[in-house]
């Protein structure tokens, strides 16, 4: 196989070996992109195991805590807002209608906040990005409810906002971050938000498939946590 | 005392039911791989990715659509790609009038052309009107994918399904996990193939990425780890050694953006 690497080793570097695709006879580059591309897709899939692993050392008697506040939220009556920007929007969609419309068990009310697009560009628009999630908070929340926000980076103004927003309304705050946490983790958030999960990595992709993992259990954990508390007959 | 007891035994089996699944996803790296290389095709003669799934798999549709329009990563070229369950107005008035089947065939109808892609995603493969979209879709002439999971279901069995990658596991919430990690291996493995593509390219002028020096081969040349493919590259312009990052475009490293045991590299 006549690869790019083994043109340059041999001496004969240059522009046909700088530029393989310029000469159509020289072939073996699309093989030993792919074999790169197998490697480093076998080796993403490593990453993220490691990475699960060490979310659930960090964090699994966390979110039994979590789960337990968030059934009791739930079991008085509470509803969840969930908001997050770009992908972590998609997972805010995902957690509100994991818990609204499970397959199995108990659906629960979750409204999440990057739906409406309506509303979104309005209060985009007429007064700023930053009070996207805080502003519908302030209008549907009520003391007894959670939010839930995502954030790869931490760093997000309209998170941070949210969750002032909602403390001050009292509710019960959730995050999940990456990175070391971000804005999220510094000290003037330590009393705005109660169950802060960061996930340890520096890949924004890994750090979304480990945040995707942490929903997902908390979800489960809030089922189970729901079961033991409520009655029977109710 | 229930409470922590059942909620903590859930907690620690849930992330058990994890390890096994995504471990057999390194199974299907050629595919993967092979699905990248036809995508990259594509997009580079001018075709867009179209995305469709229902309920929680809805989500992972728009996840795509961003992933591909907006990179997280600096430098990287923004892919066309659309999300067909991202318009409520579209998708409740179609599956009104013509049944929930017809919510994304009756859109790939639309918009696609035949250089175009598929994505259809569908936890239990079973999805009538993901089946139905890439049905549309294969009629029409585009490169069919479908994300499935448990037995890949009528998506994965169906002859309008070029690639199916079925995720192996039965809980729906683990399915879904998979597909993320599948999806952002899609999309980093198609600008890796697309950018190989575009070395022979003199307007590729947002098309720079970041490489790790590997080895120093003399004559102003080096081995470099570009995103896990490895790539001679000239280092003549700059002063770089190994370990360091730099910003290589059309094969010439053209600036250093981190030496050698900086803070925060990996």
């Amino acid at each position: 196989m006549e690869t790019a690497e083994r043109a340059g080793e041999d001496g004969s570097h240059g522009t046909q070996g700088l530029y393989p695709f310029l000469y159509p006879g020289s072939g073996g580059l699309a093989e030993d992109v792919v074999a790169g591309a197998v490697a480093s897709t076998r080796e993403k899939v490593a990453e993220i195991a490691e990475l699960r692993r060490r979310v659930r050392g960090l964090h699994a008697e966390r979110l039994v805590a979590c789960a337990r506040d968030m059934a009791g939220r739930f079991a008085a009556g509470g509803r969840m807002f969930t908001f997050g920007n770009g992908g972590s929007s998609t997972d805010a969609q995902q957690v509100a209608t994991a818990f609204l419309a499970p397959a199995a068990g108990r659906p629960l009310p979750a409204l999440c906040l990057t739906c409406d697009v309506a509303v979104v560009t309005a209060l985009s628009n007429d007064i700023g990005f930053d009070v996207v999630f805080a502003r519908q908070l302030a209008a549907l929340a009520r003391p007894g409810d959670i939010a839930l926000g995502l954030s790869t980076s931490g760093g997000s103004a309209n998170l941070v906002g949210a969750f002032h927003e909602a403390r001050s309304r009292g509710l019960l705050t959730v995050a999940l971050a990456g990175y070391e946490g971000g804005l999220l983790a510094e000290p003037p958030m330590a009393g705005v938000i109660d169950h802060l999960f960061v996930i340890p990595s520096s890949s924004v992709h890994r750090i979304q498939e480990a945040q995707t993992t942490v929903y997902h259990v908390l979800w489960e954990a809030t089922q189970h946590a729901l079961r033991d508390s409520t009655p029977i007959g109710t | 005392m229930g409470v922590t007891s059942t909620a903590r035994t859930a907690v620690d089996e849930a992330f058990c039911r994890r390890d096994a699944a995504g471990a057999r996803l390194a199974e299907e790296a050629e595919r993967i791989a092979t699905a990248c290389q036809e995508m990259a095709e594509r997009f580079r003669r001018g075709g867009k990715l179209i995305v469709f799934g229902s309920g929680g798999a809805g989500t992972d549709a728009s996840h795509v659509a961003v992933e591909f329009m907006h990179p997280v990563i600096m430098g990287k070229r923004a892919l066309p790609s659309i999300a067909l369950s991202n318009d409520a107005a579209t998708v409740t008035g179609v599956s009104g009038r013509d049944g929930p089947a017809e919510a994304f065939a009756h859109q790939v109808r639309r918009f696609a052309e035949p250089v175009d892609m598929a994505l259809g995603i569908s936890p239990d493969g079973d999805c009538p009107a993901v089946l139905r979209g890439l049905e549309a879709a294969h009629e029409l002439g585009l490169y069919t994918l479908a994300l499935t999971g448990g037995d890949g279901g009528a998506v994965a069995r169906s002859p309008a399904v070029a690639q199916a990658l079925v995720a192996d596991s039965r809980d729906p919430a683990v399915v879904k996990e998979i597909h993320v990690t599948v999806y952002h291996v899609l999309w980093e493995l198609v600008h890796v193939f697309h950018a190989r593509a575009g070395a022979a390219c003199v307007t590729c002028a947002d098309e720079a990425r970041p490489a790790q020096v590997m080895r120093e081969l003399g004559d102003g040349m080096a081995l470099v780890d570009l995103g896990g493919t490895h790539e001679h590259v000239s280092v003549a312009l700059v002063d770089a050694g190994v370990g360091d990052t730099v910003l290589v475009h059309a094969k010439e490293a053209i600036a250093v953006t981190r030496k050698a045991g900086a803070d925060g590299d990996r």
